[in-house]
């Protein structure tokens, strides 16, 4: 990245700091402190120690339940995308679950998984699977034939095919599910922990909140939003990664026609 | 070796079956490479699919080294057409040659060294970590071959693999596919759509039938194994073989019952062309042959509510056609040129029967016709319009539109030439055409083009043909959708047609009559000048509207052309042109004939000498030389429309230019003489749409400007660009960014 779009991406941030920091500066009223108490408050709050109580936990719980949405939802989707008859089957009941908002079914999902963890990485799976799911059965029937009739021909068949033609060719919108259920993820973390929790960032936001520790409730909103950066970022980084050969294929307009 | 024997493939889907493989056996031994062609949509394709197992036959068997094909089977492999998508994106290039080795579990070293082997074999060493969508189309197309080399198969399919790279590289495909195959020995299919490919490549070419598919000739190529781009295709024996794979293809095309010939009178019987051949209003009527009077077939006969249908209907089909590419009109004008071609002696025989022309003249119809076409075929592609300049800041444009519909008239004397000149240039420009040929030639100027346009594949509507009388003719002039004219005919009538055409504000090409001057001065070669002479006046019975009316010979040569022209008219043939060797035909009936006997007895009256002919048999009239003619006598100051040579003197050049200045017409002009500049110098005093120096008056060629200026007509708009400007409308066009601001 260019300095300049460093410093363009950058620019809008800095100056709403600024602002924030300049218009809170002699406020008194205690919803809304001044930015530099917020600030302090971050330093103060989010200790080493803090951290691995309360963030590691959360983070441990997106990442099994979006590991688990992802790797359910690719299974899933790669048998239901094979076969039209199981997909027109599967079909009415896939478009109702995604319909559901996830938040609903924590009650649920409670009474069955319990008030642990496990409750919570299922929350979190349950909403992120159906991106995933929706976007791999897309891929996986949308593939080029003349690529599957080159599979036939050269006995090209169960694991290989599977690795290099069925993956490989649905992986462009698999990832594009993959990125929504990101997003789903990182709320549904908070949410979940807003329920019966007794760690975790969503749970430590909702305590300073209800304890009137404003600044420190603050600063946990805005760890949030710094976890939900670095994962995007992380996340863009690995799909460019993956993807290589489909934006190479499309930026020299060499790909296969549309059909 | 493979085997196929008595394979059928029927495609069943939504209550409707297709077949598309009728019954197919042939067998390709060990190490032959067999080229499969065929019309399209023959099912070549469908065929390679049953074969490499990816579709299962209907009926019938594949076998492939004596084991019956069910899926694809082992020690097969295919190059299909489509390079881009049958490569793995993903994967580098040897990656993507290493995974059919993969699947077949060989060892890694074994591997390695197959994926180089086969890469260098193709070229593609350096390329072998790239990945395919870096490389051009024909280097992917390499990469597909070396991944069916590195295969080692024992039968390699190939599916037009080079239909979509470029002439140089598909060259340099054919050949490493020549030396693939020679290395490796392998039994090769190779299907094409192309002609001079499969010969070039194989050993045998298999020709299939149209769908449902046969084979309908089996080909040996017996040319030398040693195959070279340049003397292999320069090899008399290649030609041989590609015209015969060319006609059978062409025999496989179209599907007619066997007893009918291409312009067959039963097609029509009595009915005329406007949306399919149907019955006229205005009855019908015989089509008589003149030179013997006997009934060639029935034509319809439409009057004005004919007219005012097809009008509406053509309208309707024409902004379809507009809409489609380019590429569709001019591949259907190219087919209509190749139907000509095909069947050009059938049309030559309507030309000669219907219109007494000679068959040499009866080819050269024919031929003018195709490459009417043919041209046509090109306008379709030339540039839409131009950028204009613009003193704004704006983009300016020329857009040529086409004008909707095109109404032609045509006459009886050439009718094919005459109709089609209009014909294929307006619908290559996307106009649809209501065509009104003389109804005493319905076929060559109609009813052949309607039949060679239907088999063309020209979508309905845009084409019709309705012979008629002066009803039909103004109705055609008047009809609100007609926005432009073509009328070929005489003087009159073109001067009717233009004052009613005037009324309606419509566009109106007209291309007249003429009563052409031929000069001979004193340097010309005699004995050449009065066979040229002889061609101008007699050719078609004089009846061509650049027909030679009036021979202006210097003084000095006078006696000798006269005499020489004279002599050469008494020993012409005159007769029927169908059943005998002669020079000239009947005049088209006997109103034409008994006006060109009147003109002539009315020169001899008035002081003229008769040096030859003068006299008729039934509708043959004699080739007429008169002498010592004046400017004042009918048959020189008029258009005769027949084989008569008025001949005049004159003893200075100034005088021959008044000579032949001196007529109402413009059309052709001829100066034989030695000197051609001093010829062009006497032409630039002469009014005149066509001039000729040393070569008579009748001429024509497709891409030259024809037409002619005073009462010959408006001047040339047939023929060349001219056609351009004929058959669309310009359109000025401008675009700009934003609205400019206006003071109020």
């Amino acid at each position: 990245m260019s300095v300049r779009r460093a410093a363009t991406a950058v620019a809008l941030p800095i100056v709403l700091l600024t602002a924030w920091w300049f218009i809170s500066a002699g406020s008194t009223d205690y919803q809304w402190p001044p930015l530099s108490k917020i600030v302090a408050a971050f330093v103060a709050t989010w200790t080493p120690d803090r951290l691995r109580s309360e963030v590691v936990p959360s983070l441990e719980r997106l990442a099994a339940g979006y590991a688990l949405a992802v790797v359910l939802g690719i299974g899933l989707g790669v048998l239901i995308g094979s076969s039209p008859w199981l997909r027109a089957f599967c079909e009415p009941v896939l478009e109702f679950m995604r319909a559901i908002p996830p938040p609903v079914l924590v009650p649920i999902i409670m009474l069955v998984a319990g008030i642990g963890d496990a409750m919570k990485v299922v929350v979190i799976a349950s909403g992120c699977i159906w991106p995933v799911l929706l976007n791999t059965v897309e891929g996986v029937r949308g593939r080029d034939e003349v690529l599957s009739d080159t599979c036939r021909v050269y006995g090209v068949r169960g694991g290989l095919r599977l690795r290099h033609l069925i993956l490989r060719a649905a992986s462009p919108q698999i990832l594009t599910g993959a990125r929504q259920a990101l997003s789903i993820a990182i709320i549904l973390m908070v949410i979940s922990e807003l329920f019966a929790a007794q760690n975790g960032l969503g749970f430590t936001v909702m305590q300073f909140s209800r304890g009137f520790q404003i600044p420190e409730m603050w600063s946990g909103v805005f760890l949030l939003g710094f976890i939900g950066v670095a994962l995007a970022g992380a996340y863009q980084l690995a799909e460019r990664w993956l993807l290589r050969w489909y934006h190479g294929q499309r930026s020299t307009g060499t790909g296969p026609r549309e059909s | 070796m493979l085997e196929v024997s008595g394979v059928r493939k029927v495609y069943d889907g939504h209550g409707r079956t297709v077949e598309a493989i009728a019954d197919l056996t042939f067998t390709a031994g060990p190490g032959a490479f067999v080229c499969v062609v065929g019309p399209s949509g023959c099912g070549k394709t469908t065929l390679l699919r049953c074969i490499a197992g990816l579709l299962p036959p209907t009926s019938g068997s594949v076998r492939v080294d004596g084991h019956p094909v069910t899926g694809p089977p082992p020690g097969l492999s295919v190059v299909f057409q489509e390079y881009a998508r049958s490569l793995f994106p993903w994967l580098r290039v040897a990656d993507n040659v290493d995974l059919p080795l993969r699947s077949a579990r060989l060892p890694k070293d074994v591997r390695r060294q197959r994926v180089q082997d086969a890469l260098a074999a193709v070229g593609l060493t350096d390329a072998a970590t790239a990945y395919p969508w870096q490389l051009s189309g024909g280097m992917q197309q390499r990469v597909a071959i070396a991944r069916a080399i590195a295969y080692q198969p024992r039968v390699l399919l190939m599916d037009e693999p080079f239909a979509a790279v470029d002439a140089q590289t598909r060259a340099d495909l054919e050949d490493l596919i020549l030396r693939v195959w020679r290395r490796l020995g392998v039994t090769l299919l190779f299907v094409t759509h192309d002609i001079d490919e499969a010969i070039y490549l194989g050993q045998r070419v298999l020709v299939l039938s149209a769908s449902p598919t046969r084979v309908a000739e089996d080909l040996m190529v017996d040319l030398p194994d040693t195959r070279d781009q340049l003397a292999t295709r320069a090899d008399p024996r290649f030609a041989e073989l590609r015209a015969r794979v060319y006609a059978q293809i062409q025999k496989a095309s179209p599907q007619r019952s066997p007893e009918m010939t291409f312009f067959d009178a039963k097609t029509w019987e009595g009915q005329v062309y406007s949306g399919g051949w149907t019955v006229a209003h205005g009855g019908d009527m015989a089509i008589v042959e003149p030179a013997t009077g006997a009934e060639l077939g029935r034509s319809g006969v439409a009057d004005g509510q004919d007219v005012v249908r097809a009008a509406a209907t053509a309208a309707q089909a024409q902004k379809a056609w507009a809409a489609t590419s380019f590429e569709e009109r001019a591949a259907v004008l190219r087919r209509a040129g190749q139907l000509i071609e095909q069947n050009a002696g059938d049309l030559r025989n309507w030309v000669v029967r219907e219109t007494g022309a000679v068959p040499g003249l009866g080819d050269f119809a024919v031929g003018v016709a195709t490459q009417e076409c043919y041209e046509a075929a090109a306008l379709a592609h030339r540039p839409l319009g131009e950028i204009l300049q613009s003193n704004q800041p704006r983009l300016s444009l020329l857009r040529r539109m086409p004008v909707g519909v095109v109404g032609v008239i045509s006459p009886f004397n050439v009718p094919l030439i005459l109709s089609v000149r209009s014909v294929a240039p307006a619908l290559a420009l996307g106009n649809a055409v209501v065509l009104k040929p003389d109804l005493r030639t319905p076929v060559s100027g109609g009813f052949a083009l309607a039949r060679v346009f239907e088999e063309a594949g020209l979508p309905d509507g845009l084409l019709h043909v309705l012979p008629g009388g002066p009803e039909a003719g103004e109705a055609l002039v008047t009809d609100r959708y007609i926005r432009v004219i073509s009328f070929t005919g005489a003087s009159a009538t073109g001067r009717r047609v233009a004052e009613l055409g005037a009324r309606h504000l419509k566009r109106v090409h007209l291309e007249l009559g003429g009563n052409s001057a031929l000069i001979v001065l004193d340097d010309a070669d005699i004995d050449r000048a009065v066979s040229a002479g002889a061609w101008a006046s007699f050719l078609h019975q004089g009846q061509i509207c650049m027909t030679a009316g009036r021979h202006i010979v210097h003084e000095s040569v006078f006696e000798r052309y006269t005499r020489a022209l004279a002599e050469h008219a008494e020993h012409l043939p005159v007769g029927d042109p169908f059943t005998g060797q002669v020079a000239l035909g009947p005049i088209i009936d006997e109103r034409q004939r008994d006006k060109v006997h009147s003109l002539v007895t009315s020169t001899v009256e008035a002081g003229a000498r008769l040096a030859a002919g003068g006299s008729f048999d039934g509708l043959f009239y004699k080739p007429t030389v008169l002498a010592d003619v004046t400017t004042d006598m009918p048959a020189y100051e008029q258009e005769v429309f027949g084989p008569v040579a008025p001949v005049i003197r004159f003893s200075t050049t100034d005088e021959a230019v008044a000579l032949a200045a001196d007529s109402g017409y413009g059309l052709s002009l001829s100066i034989l003489t030695a000197d051609a500049m001093r010829g062009l110098a006497l032409a630039d005093q002469i009014p005149s749409g066509i001039v000729h120096i040393n070569d008579q008056t009748v001429n024509d060629e497709a891409v030259a400007p024809f037409g002619g200026v005073l009462d010959s007509g408006t001047g040339a708009r047939f023929g060349g660009a001219g056609n351009l400007d004929a058959f669309t409308d310009q359109r000025w066009i401008t675009l700009r960014g934003d609205i400019p601001a206006y003071p109020f």
